[in-house]
């Protein structure tokens, strides 16, 4: 079943169809507490609006940082994300790409 | 992880600290890559904000204030998700809604089958610690017989009264097959509802049985914790047996939908 559009979960998937692709990257984009980012990213990836994937492991060793694990949109997710355009007119302008990661409001 | 061979900083092992201590509320099955995919990402941007200019004091609390996220998603793993709970408690209420007199029916059998068996409890404790009853008089093998006879009739008021209900209630719609929440927010909605329901009738019950037969025996007791006790050990029988008739019926739903 799909999720209910509430203005977070809009604010999500718009981010996933911008290329925003880890967690981490949709909490700065977003602005959205690490707290309510994640668990909405699970509840679409049950729902079947976003998938999952681990990054190369072989990758990462090379670059010497730890694999992450990328998300992204699906058809189910776009859907979703057209509906919620429709009723939050704004979510077009809701990124920000240069939000500071250290933003009160993306603390937890 | 085989990228921090070095010393992790201090801020950096605290928030990592605090995923893996909320991680123990994660599910087993998703723990490992939960803790993984946490510290790749708290690892990430610590990488990019040392990267990026000393660390303030500020920095540092949002960093460690952001792996607190862990803690409200390892919740969410665990319990479910909270919406979703509150759509199925929507789901339970509106179909009682449509099925009221099934529904006050079913919570009125469990809740009599209750109280009956607790006032069978009470009363035939009263009767046997009565130093002036008649039981006292009675042979030890009649005692014995009598006993099995209340106990056989407060398990069966228990088990018809569970049963009754379990077939009143019927089965809950479901939103998935497997999905088991419906099953478990009514069962809790019935045995919340029929636990007040059966405290009063028992309690009322008890005060109109006893008085007139044990007047001043049951002045001297604390009738209070008499019928209290025995209404707890009904419920719990009473619980035990719509559980287990409601598994049933779930287990025999599901198999027919497979």
């Amino acid at each position: 079943m799909a999720p209910n559009v509430t203005y977070p979960t809009a604010l999500v998937l718009h981010a996933l169809a911008n290329g925003y692709g880890y967690g981490f990257d949709i909490i700065d984009a977003t602005g959205l507490a690490s707290g309510t980012v994640y668990p909405l990213l699970r509840r679409l990836e049950g729902t079947g609006c976003v998938q999952s994937r681990w990054e190369s492991e072989a990758k990462a060793a090379r670059d010497g940082r730890p694999a992450r694990r990328y998300y992204r949109i699906t058809g189910g997710g776009r859907e979703l994300l057209s509906r919620a355009r429709a009723r939050f007119a704004a979510l077009d302008q809701a990124l920000s790409p240069a939000r500071s990661v250290t933003s009160a409001a993306s603390l937890v | 992880m085989t990228h921090n061979r070095g010393r992790v900083p201090p801020i950096l092992a605290l928030a990592t600290r605090i995923v893996k201590t909320a991680s123990h509320l994660v599910p087993r099955a998703m723990r490992d890559d939960w803790v993984q995919e946490w510290s790749a990402e708290l690892w990430h941007l610590h990488h990019s904000l040392e990267a990026q200019r000393h660390l303030s004091l500020y920095d540092r609390t949002a960093f460690v204030l952001r792996s607190a996220g862990s803690v409200l998603d390892a919740l969410q793993l665990r319990l479910g998700d909270a919406q979703l709970w509150s759509e199925t408690f929507s789901a339970v209420t509106s179909r009682w809604a449509r099925h009221p007199g099934s529904v006050s029916t079913a919570l009125l059998f469990l809740s009599t089958g209750i109280a009956a068996t607790a006032l069978l409890l009470a009363s035939s404790r009263v009767t046997v610690e009565d130093p002036r009853s008649l039981w006292v008089s009675l042979p030890p093998e009649t005692r014995s017989w009598l006993l099995g006879i209340g106990i056989a009739c407060g398990v069966g008021l228990i088990v018809a009264s569970a049963a009754a209900a379990d077939q009143l209630l019927g089965s809950p719609d479901r939103r998935s097959p497997g999905d088991t929440r419906p099953w478990l927010v009514e069962t809790l909605l019935v045995a919340g509802l029929s636990a007040s329901i059966g405290f009063s009738l028992a309690t009322l019950g008890f005060r109109g049985i006893s008085h007139p037969q044990f007047e001043e025996w049951a002045a001297s007791i604390d009738q209070g914790a008499v019928v209290t006790r025995a209404w707890m050990v009904a419920w719990v029988c009473g619980l035990t047996a719509l559980v287990i008739f409601r598994t049933g019926r779930r287990k025999r739903t599901e198999s027919l939908t497979t």
